[in-house]
């Protein structure tokens, strides 16, 4: 039987990506002067995963590379190689290395190995200038049980192992050398062979298992993290692990075979007392595994969403149906609905959390980013993050994370001071850059602060004199001049720099952010800092939407791009040549978009003073959009129209109402694109 | 040493094992001594090891030399996890 293992390579990836993850964050929390053996362990775990598996999966650029690596952290776990600033450097420089070795190998594209070998001459170098070097091979067949015997570090437990996998072990899938090579994950093993039932060469079935194996394993691991390792193959083999010292320990595993007449029986593992109190009382969980969690494609998960977005609009109908109906079943009826109503609202809400997905994963990268840059621009800042378990969708968390990105360059670059400039403000000479997160209601609230010196706001202003934004004598408040960081190209950086200056950032996050259905605010002290509120619906399958009534259509406004709505007298409107009717609201003229011209529809009123006008925002521009009534506000579920139907400007998506029928959802930023004239807004 | 006495087990794995030890079985009535090579390979398993560590080992025993050749560093590592170096008689390596 030949498995095909192309069908788990992208499982191996998305594991890899997240495993990269999780070393470059225990490599930013090593201390380069005293380092945790624990995050050598994470780290070195990580790296010999991935070797594993791109070696099982015929990648060999990327299990190559990070052969090297594992022999270095290998040097660093065993205390043969301090770690240093520089070797802090290499690790992460390996984890950019990786992270593209593996990107390049998942799209199929050409790979770049020069950085890699480079980076490689530069860990094996490392290795090799070792004390006692030359390399580990060198120091006999087995260098791992003489090197382990000399410099074994302190480990809290010693766990004695005996593996006898069953005759037929390797035929159902195992390969023992797999599940060895893992307990050097969890510390330092000694692994004697027993070969005394290997039959000699002649009258040899190849496929068969005759070896067993004695282990001694000096590790953190609690018996659970040992015996994780074997979980899988656990009902076809011998296996007993016991404390050192134990009773029936070396040599003598307490093991009891319930069927020695099958050759894959399962074996019932007496246990020793357990040497590592602080882990006693946890539930087992398999080392690297979560076994409360399962991978599900997000294809799946969006199939169940959809489903179940049918029977909520299901669900609605009928329920106008219900509050419709008479006769002697009807209040039976409707009390029936009710629960049905209620169990779907459940299940809406177990299915949407399925989805979501911890803003960790686009804090994670904030670390890195901040170390890095700060170096280069000689600052010394401190991340704090906080509400990093805050969960929200994972299409809004994916397209979230850029926009954070530049908000953080930002607070690196103009916000926090040099360290001698924030000493002689009366500042510590450590800046602090926070990263927040929490739910409010139906959002969720992404804060992004720094206590550096703040907007400027004069400059800003002066700015935007200069470039024409402000005519000369207006005074704007604080929070236009705030707005206006977010115009594009607007920049007051005396010089761009790579890293931000160059006007190009601010205008692109809010539009990111608006894009995503949320909005951001500013506010900035001088001297003491800025933040930014970012606000993000939790899901972009449903919206917050203004019901309006054009004709006998429904449209839905979302709620997040509604200013205001206002009723207009007709001298209130002016039509200036170029630009159509406009009406003067808060400073400015913004023009007037009739829906049902728009959409070919016939209104019910076509005088500006009969119906009423939604002032709403798209892109930075603002309009009013002319509608014969408002009709409520709902939460609707959003259906795609470019997979039902074809892409239609100015419109996002449509949804189906309680009644039946089908409303188009209004997409300001296109709607203002396609029919708005361009009018001073 | 005729070129008959030389073999690359690179490449074989639990998938394909019956067909080294066809290859095996041919070293084996050669006669002489068996030059081992497994230079390139990234990858082996424990049948392929198993199967060796009887090989050399029952060579041996035979009063028959075995050489491994070039660096076969990829089985020297997977042998020494399994705790099989010795009986492989695999040379400690020159630096991988």
């Amino acid at each position: 039987m030949t498995l095909d293992l192309a069908q788990f390579n992208e499982a191996f990836f998305e594991e890899s990506f997240e495993a990269i993850d999780s070393m470059e964050a225990a490599l930013l929390a090593l201390d380069p002067g005293v380092p945790d053996p624990e995050s050598i362990n994470t780290i070195f775990r990580v790296a010999h995963s991935i070797k594993g598996g791109a070696a099982m999966f015929g990648f060999k650029e990327v299990a190559s590379f990070t052969h090297s690596l594992e022999t270095l952290l290998d040097e660093l776990r065993a205390g043969r190689i301090a770690v240093d600033d520089t070797i802090a450097d290499i690790l992460l420089k390996s984890v950019d290395v990786l992270r593209a070795l593996l990107a390049a190998t998942q799209q199929g594209g050409p790979i770049d190995m020069q950085q890699a070998a480079d980076l490689q001459f530069d860990i094996e170098s490392i290795i090799a200038r070792r004390p006692g070097a030359p390399c580990a091979d060198e120091a006999g067949p087995e260098p791992l049980v003489a090197d382990a015997a000399a410099q074994r570090p302190a480990f809290a437990n010693r766990w004695h192992i005996r593996f006898a996998p069953a005759a037929g072990f390797m035929l159902a899938g195992h390969d023992p050398l797999i599940l060895i090579e893992q307990l050097e994950t969890l510390g330092l093993p000694r692994v004697e062979a027993d070969l005394r039932a290997l039959p000699s060469f002649g009258e040899f079935d190849p496929t068969h298992s005759f070896l067993s194996w004695q282990i001694e394993l000096d590790s953190n691991a609690t018996r659970e993290e040992v015996a994780g390792i074997f979980d899988w193959a656990e009902d076809s083999c011998e296996l007993s692990i016991d404390a050192a010292g134990a009773p029936g320990g070396r040599g003598e595993p307490e093991t009891i075979r319930p069927d020695a007449s099958v050759e894959t029986g399962r074996l019932v593992t007496r246990h020793a007392p357990e040497p590592d109190r602080a882990g006693a009382g946890e539930p087992p969980k398999p080392a690297g595994v979560d076994a409360n969690s399962i991978r599900v494609s997000a294809a799946k998960v969006d199939a169940l969403i959809n489903t179940v977005g049918e029977i909520v609009i299901t669900q609605a109908m009928l329920a106008e149906l219900g509050a419709r109906a008479q006769g002697p079943v009807a209040e039976d009826l409707r009390t029936g609905l009710g629960q049905l109503e209620r169990s779907v609202r459940e299940l809406h809400e177990a299915v949407m959390r399925v989805r979501m997905l911890p803003i960790s994963f686009a804090f994670n990268r904030f670390p890195r980013l901040v170390r890095d840059l700060s170096h280069r621009l000689g600052k010394k800042i401190e991340l704090r993050t906080s509400g990093e378990q805050t969960e929200i969708d994972k299409t809004v968390l994916e397209r979230i994370g850029d926009p954070l990105v530049h908000l953080v360059r930002n607070c690196i670059d103009h916000g926090i001071e040099l360290p001698g400039d924030r000493v002689s403000a009366g500042k510590p000479a450590t800046g602090t850059i926070t990263l927040e997160a929490y739910h409010r209601g139906s959002a969720i609230i992404i804060e992004v602060g720094d206590d550096g010196r703040g907007l400027d706001q004069e400059r800003i202003l002066a700015k935007a004199r200069n470039r024409g934004l402000i005519p000369a004598g207006d005074t704007p408040g604080i929070e236009e001049i705030i707005d206006l960081i977010f115009l594009p190209g607007f920049s007051t950086a005396d010089r761009a720099t790579d890293l931000s200056g160059r006007g190009v950032g601010m205008d692109v996050v809010r539009r990111n952010i608006k894009d995503l259905g949320g909005s951001i605010e500013v506010s900035s002290d001088a001297g003491a800092g800025t933040r930014f509120t970012i606000r993000l619906p939790l899901t972009l399958a449903i919206v917050d939407g203004q019901t309006v009534a054009v004709g006998k259509e429904t449209y839905i406004v979302p709620l997040v791009s509604i200013i205001e709505s206002l009723q207009l007298r007709a001298r209130d409107v002016n039509r200036l040549s170029g630009f159509g009717d406009v009406f003067w609201f808060r400073g400015d003229y913004l023009p007037i978009l009739r829906l049902h011209e728009l959409f070919g529809v016939t209104p019910r009123h076509h005088e500006i003073s009969d119906g009423l006008v939604v002032v709403a925002e798209g892109d930075g521009r603002r309009v009013g959009l002319f509608v014969d009534e408002l009709l409520g506000q709902q939460q609707v579920v959003i259906k795609s129209l470019e997979n039902n139907y074809g892409t239609v400007d100015g419109v996002s998506g449509a949804t189906i109402l309680g009644d039946g029928s089908v409303a188009l959802i209004l997409d300001l930023p296109g709607l203002i694109r396609h029919g708005a004239p361009r009018a001073a807004a | 040493v005729s070129a008959d006495h030389f073999f690359n087990v690179s490449g074989y794995s639990m998938r394909d094992i019956a067909a080294l030890q066809a290859q095996l079985r041919r070293l084996w009535d050669v006669g002489g001594p068996v030059h081992l090579t497994a230079e390139g390979t990234l990858r082996c398993d424990t049948a392929v090891l198993q199967l060796l560590a009887a090989f050399v080992r029952d060579l041996r025993a035979a009063g028959r030399a075995v050489v491994w050749s070039g660096d076969p560093a990829t089985v020297r590592g997977a042998a020494r996890i399994l705790g099989l170096a010795a009986v492989l008689a695999i040379p400690p390596g020159s630096g991988q």
